[in-house]
């Protein structure tokens, strides 16, 4: 669905992008993983058409290149900021944006999107009376309310309190399981580890590496830790690549009062990947 | 097309719904027509220039003396003009401030000065330029006494009225003998002078001297008349302040619609519009699109108000709506033109404003142009400002005819133009949503 080859952009003297490729497949959600100032941004930027790769290619399934308006249509955009106009209804914001997309009943679009992102109840309130999470929703109604096969999502949870949260990122699943290809960035490794089929770890305008997140793990995970409790001995802290043996040869042993079991997760490939956490 | 009319249609709801915008662009304008109509008045003036078109029926010594001390004045440019019809043209169409017209019988009537005659000058000025005019009037007045001193210092003019003097008191069948006698002797002896050459300085036409004294008769008379369309002409001072009014309208719409762009980037809504299937072209031509029709509604709502609340005669609405609709296009060029500058809304009404009070002041919308330094003058003529109100002068009270207005028409469009062109090629450059 979304090719992207060798991508690169320079800002001045700052290598934004560099040497950049991965692919989107239909009905996949494929998280972009980096912490702020990674370039992910950026490489959005460049799918969507908007900054002109200083090198390399984007490829928007069959029909070409982003910066070809008509490609544009096949592209659902929810920027990181909530692109919506405060004094429209959540309604007039959807008509126009579907207008401005070329859809031939922009009312219609605009009924079924809200009803998709359970705005409908609130279709003729003026964007500003609603709640962040409900602006997040609105934002991302006005991705696909076009119904586009590829969406590129930039941060769409950023600032949302964790019910809006699951409630966007249960949509963005159905979106992906009617077929629509999702490049979605984040900074949260939870979210990128539940929501995507695949991640991508990005630093300093490079990617990594990508894979599923077991994958990544297997890649570059350390051992799972196995945290024993004995009475009167303390606890017992037990690096292993086989948690489930390890546990049965624990309680074996006897004596157990308390079993703890530590998956390493992306932070945890992020450190091996650059040598740094992905908070710092 | 359809996406451009959307653009222009949401953001023509946006302006409804800011009532700040709302209220500079519908009821600051009618304050500031109201408030001038009120006060309106004349100025003082100290360097200026004025042009001033002179139409010389006369031609004799003393008309010829007068051009030349008008063409002496360095506030004054005098536009020599073949007929009176041309003169006005040049009025009405704002080229001159005001005819002069020095009669035929200017310098005849020199002769009759001793006997109470009165040497006249007709001025035609332009309604909306009172402050030049209560100029004119008082340099004419001035120059107009330096011809009445150099007719008193020609000998033989001099001798001529003598002359004429005498011949009218002869005839004066009300003068007692004595009267008659006394003044005789005193003729005698002025004109025993004259021919010796021994006329005191004064009168041989320096000049200056010619309001010193005692009271003057008043010799000289300026007769003003306002060069006005004849059916209609400015009914009333709002005709006037009303034109002058929709032009401060018009730069209310180019602050709020220039701040558009960069309130789209605020907001984040023009990466929607960068990454929508169209050009940008379309996205500012139809934000353009919006701010030309919040700008003729203006000038529209203005002229209606004006007709309906304050009694102003309209001279062609046809015209007014070609004059309103080429004015709206040059506001809209200078409104995306700004747009494309500025990344923040509150540096793009800051600049807006300080822009567009700048080309009022240039364009004549705050002082006369009259008072202003010679360059401004010249870069008057880039402002929207001046040909705006020209041409909806025109349509309102000049009486100007298609023909007449069509200069200012496409000086307007050619600006709007500049200013789209200009606005296109700066979108462009870069990332049009950051």
């Amino acid at each position: 669905m979304l090719v992207l080859e060798s991508l690169e952009k320079r800002f001045g003297g700052i290598q934004a992008v560099d040497g950049l490729s991965l692919s989107v497949r239909p009905g996949e959600i494929f998280g972009l993983l980096g912490p702020n100032g990674a370039g992910k941004s950026t490489t959005i930027g460049m799918a969507m058409g908007l900054l002109k790769p200083d090198a390399g290619r984007v490829r928007v399934g069959d029909l070409g290149q982003p910066r070809d308006p008509a490609v544009r249509r096949s592209i659902g955009v929810a920027p990181q900021a909530e692109a919506i106009y405060d004094e429209l209804t959540g309604e007039e914001n959807l008509r126009f944006f579907a207008r401005l997309l070329g859809v031939t009943d922009p009312a219609r679009a605009a009924t079924e999107a809200l009803d998709r992102v359970g705005l409908l109840p609130r279709a003729r309130d003026r964007a500003r009376t609603y709640s962040g999470g409900m602006r997040r929703r609105l934002n991302l109604a006005a991705a696909i309310v076009h119904r586009p096969p590829l969406l590129l999502l930039d941060e769409p949870t950023a600032g949302v309190d964790p019910q809006s949260r699951a409630s966007l990122l249960e949509l963005v699943r159905q979106l992906a399981r009617d077929g629509a290809g999702v490049l979605y960035t984040t900074h949260y490794m939870e979210e990128a580890a539940k929501l995507c089929d695949r991640v991508g770890i990005m630093d300093r305008g490079k990617l990594l590496d990508s894979g599923t997140v077991d994958e990544l793990l297997q890649r570059h995970g350390a051992e799972t830790m196995v945290y024993v409790e004995r009475n009167g001995h303390g606890t017992q802290r037990l690096a292993t690549h086989d948690p489930l043996q390890e546990v049965s040869r624990a309680l074996q042993a006897g004596d157990v009062t308390g079993l703890r079991v530590e998956r390493p997760d992306l932070e945890t490939v992020f450190l091996s990947l650059t040598g740094r956490s992905l908070r710092d | 097309m359809r996406a451009m009319l959307a653009i222009a249609a949401k953001d023509l709801r946006l302006l409804a719904r800011d009532r700040t915008s709302a209220f500079f662009v519908l009821a600051f304008p009618l304050a500031v027509a109201i408030f001038f109509g009120t006060v309106f008045g004349g100025g003082t003036t100290n360097e200026a220039s004025i042009r001033l078109a002179v139409r010389d029926a006369g031609g004799g010594p003393l008309s010829m003396g007068l051009r030349k001390d008008l063409a002496t004045r360095p506030q004054l440019e005098v536009l020599p003009v073949p007929d009176e019809s041309a003169g006005e043209t040049m009025v009405r169409r704002g080229q001159a401030s005001a005819l002069l017209v020095i009669p035929a019988d200017f310098d005849d009537r020199a002769a009759n000065l001793l006997q109470g005659g009165r040497m006249e000058l007709d001025l035609r000025v332009d309604p909306a330029r009172n402050a030049e005019s209560a100029m004119l009037v008082g340099t004419l007045h001035e120059l107009g006494f330096r011809a009445v001193a150099r007719a008193m210092g020609d000998v033989s003019n001099t001798r001529r009225m003598i002359e004429g003097g005498r011949a009218a008191m002869a005839l004066s069948p009300s003068m007692t003998v004595d009267r008659r006698d006394r003044l005789l002797a005193l003729l005698t002896a002025v004109d025993d002078l004259a021919r010796h050459g021994d006329l005191p300085a004064a009168a041989r036409g320096s000049g200056d001297g010619a309001g010193d004294g005692p009271a003057m008769p008043q010799w000289i008379v300026v007769k003003t008349t306002e060069v006005r369309d004849r059916r209609t002409g400015p009914s009333n001072a709002y005709a006037i302040t009303f034109p002058q009014g929709a032009a401060w309208g018009l730069m209310g719409c180019v602050v709020t619609f220039a701040a558009g762009l960069a309130e789209e980037r605020r907001r984040g809504t023009m990466l929607r519009l960068a990454t929508a299937p169209l050009p940008l072209a379309a996205v500012l031509l139809g934000k353009a699109a919006a701010c030309f029709a919040a700008s003729l509604g203006v000038i529209l709502f203005l002229a209606v108000a004006a007709r309906l609340a304050f009694g102003v005669q309209v001279s062609d609405w046809r015209l007014l709506v070609l004059a309103a609709s080429a004015s709206a296009f040059a506001f809209s060029g200078l409104a995306m033109a700004l747009a494309s500058f500025f990344r923040t809304e509150s540096s793009a009404r800051s600049a807006c404003n300080a822009v567009v009070l700048v080309l009022a002041m240039v364009g004549g919308g705050t002082v006369p142009l009259a008072f202003m330094p010679g360059f401004l003058r010249t870069l008057s003529g880039f402002s929207p400002f001046s040909w705006s109100i020209l041409a909806v002068e025109g349509a309102v009270w000049r009486g100007m005819g298609l023909a007449e207005m069509l200069p200012s028409i496409l000086v307007l469009v050619a600006l709007g133009v500049a200013g789209m062109v200009l606005g296109l090629a700066r979108l462009r450059v870069g990332d049009p949503s950051t």
